[in-house]
C-alpha cells in the first residue's frame, strides 16, 4: 500500500498500535532513508514511493483481518495526511 | 522498536496541531535524510509565547515530538525558544531510540526558526 504525503513509519506505527504488523519500504535509520528500490524502479514517484507499507497475508489471514486493516489504515491516513504541510 | 509512553501518547493523541492564521512566528526545520519536515507557528504576546501549532511529515517520533515542542514552546520567552536545545525536545518525549534522535532536532531547528522570525517581525513592527 502507498501513501502519498504520508510517511510510511508513521504508518507502521500507527497500524502496531491497532495491533497490526506491517513493515515500512523505506528504512529511517542513522540519517538514510531508502524507498523500497522495486517500487523507484517500477516509477513510482517519491512521493507516493516514501509512504509505502508492506503487508504479508498467510493461509491463516481471514476476510476479517482484511477489513480491520483498511477500517484501521483509511482513517489512520486521513489524520496523519491532515497534520502534514505537504499538500498533494 | 520502544518508544516512551510519552511519545505514544503525544502520537495518538497530538496537541496544537495544525496551521494557524496569521501568526507571529513561522519557522520550520528538515531532516533532509528522511524528508522530515516540522512546521512551527507562534502567537506571542508581551515577548512570550502565548500559543503555538505544527504541521509535520515524518516518522511517528518526529510527530510526537512535535507535539511536544508546542507545550515546550507555550509560557516561553523568544529569546529562550531561539536557542532551545534538542536535549529539551528529547526530554518532553521521555526519551528518544539513538537511531530516531533526529526527531528532536527537526523540532529544535523548527521553534529555533519560528522564535528567529518572530523576533524579526517584532523589530520591525
Amino acid at each position: 500500500m502507498c501513501f502519498r504525503n504520508v510517511e510510511s513509519e508513521s504508518i507502521v506505527l500507527g497500524l502496531d498500535l491497532k495491533g497490526i504488523a506491517t513493515s515500512a519500504g523505506s528504512a529511517c535509520t542513522s540519517g538514510s532513508v531508502e524507498p523500497s528500490y522495486v517500487l523507484v524502479a517500477m516509477g513510482l514517484p517519491l512521493d507516493w514511493a516514501m509512504g509505502s507499507v508492506r503487508c504479508s497475508l498467510g493461509r491463516s489471514t481471514t476476510a476479517e483481518d482484511i477489513d480491520y486493516v483498511i477500517e484501521s489504515v483509511v482513517p489512520l491516513a486521513a489524520k496523519l495526511r491532515a497534520l502534514s504541510p505537504v499538500k498533494a | 522498536m520502544e518508544y516512551s509512553a510519552t511519545l505514544i501518547d503525544h502520537f495518538r493523541n497530538p496537541r496544537n496541531a495544525g496551521m494557524m492564521r496569521e501568526p507571529d512566528g513561522v519557522g520550520e526545520g528538515e531532516y533532509e535524510q528522511c524528508m522530515d519536515l516540522a512546521r512551527f507557528y507562534l502567537r506571542v504576546r508581551d515577548g512570550r509565547v502565548e500559543e503555538a501549532r505544527f504541521q509535520a511529515y515524518g516518522c511517528g517520533p518526529t510527530l510526537a515530538a512535535c507535539s511536544a515542542g508546542t507545550e515546550v514552546a507555550a509560557g516561553a520567552a523568544l529569546e529562550e525558544l531561539a536557542e532551545i536545545r534538542e536535549a529539551r525536545i528529547e526530554e518532553a518525549v521521555g526519551g528518544l531510540p539513538a537511531e530516531r534522535r533526529h526527531a528532536a532536532a527537526v523540532v529544535a531547528r523548527a521553534l529555533q526558526a519560528a522564535a528567529r522570525d518572530a523576533m524579526t517581525r517584532r523589530e520591525v513592527h
